[in-house]
């Protein structure tokens, strides 16, 4: 767990364990510091997965998201460290967080990254 | 899981920084090409955010400015950095779209200026609000 993600993240035990179903939610909300320069950032984030034995409780997942709004991350580690972060506390079967972020410098980028438990390839 | 407003990671208001900091910023403007033609000038700026004062939460809005220039137009960079200055005020959408208004018609003195901002949904509402230099007041 990074930082204080593990105060904010609450998860709830899965009401159907034995199913493989799939959850997704979308933030258009998203928004960072670059660590560059100090602008703000904005991103449409994704997370989609498999959950295990726990769900990612609906309402820390805002304040989750939201606890980025300070800080200077850049596109690649905010998505990695949903992924990782979620990961931790809720033990998914399978989870795939998408960033999409803005054009900056005519630029946009998607970054994708998943994740696949043990044994469920 | 209780996320109490004095949590490092909850968003606070500077509730200190008033307009008089945002003008610090500076509104840059440069010299209207055609001054002698009523033409207009419409920027959309998909990226607002401030703080909504009542809840302490973050709101995001679409905020377009439309103009027909005097002596002076607005110069963009200096645009955006002023309007990412609403980034951590608590302000109301009223408050904020009225404030830009303000401002931008200090700093370029146009012939007439609209700014309308469409704020996303919060609590099932979209707000949408419009302030004209036109009209009096």
């Amino acid at each position: 767990m990074q930082g204080q993600a593990g105060e904010i993240l609450d998860v709830f035990e899965n009401p159907r364990p034995g199913r493989r179903y799939t959850i997704e939610f979308t933030c258009r909300e998203f928004t960072s510091l670059c660590p560059l320069t100090g602008q703000p950032d904005f991103a449409t984030i994704t997370v989609r997965y498999v959950p295990g034995e726990q769900c990612v409780e609906l309402k820390s997942l805002k304040y989750y998201f939201r606890s980025f709004r300070d800080r200077g991350v850049f596109f690649e580690d905010v998505t990695n460290r949903i992924l990782e972060d979620l990961v931790q506390v809720c033990a998914p079967v399978e989870m795939t967080v998408v960033g999409r972020f803005n054009v900056r410098g005519g630029i946009e980028h998607e970054i994708t990254a998943e994740y696949v438990r043990e044994g469920e390839n | 899981m209780t996320l109490a407003p004095q949590h490092p990671c909850y968003p606070r208001a500077s509730r200190v920084a008033t307009r008089a900091w945002r003008v610090e910023v500076g509104l840059t403007t440069v010299e209207n090409p055609q001054p002698g033609r009523p033409y207009t000038i419409e920027f959309v700026f998909p990226e607002f955010t401030a703080v909504y004062p009542v809840t302490d939460e973050p709101v995001f809005a679409t905020v377009t400015i439309r103009y027909v220039p005097g002596a002076r137009c607005l110069e963009t960079v200096s645009l955006k950095q002023y309007l990412g200055t609403y980034r951590n005020q608590a302000v109301s959408n009223e408050a904020a779209v009225n404030g830009i208004l303000d401002d931008l018609v200090a700093a370029c003195r146009p012939s007439k200026m609209e700014v309308v901002g469409e704020f996303a949904v919060r609590g099932g509402i979209a707000a949408t609000v419009t302030a004209d230099s036109a009209k009096a007041g």
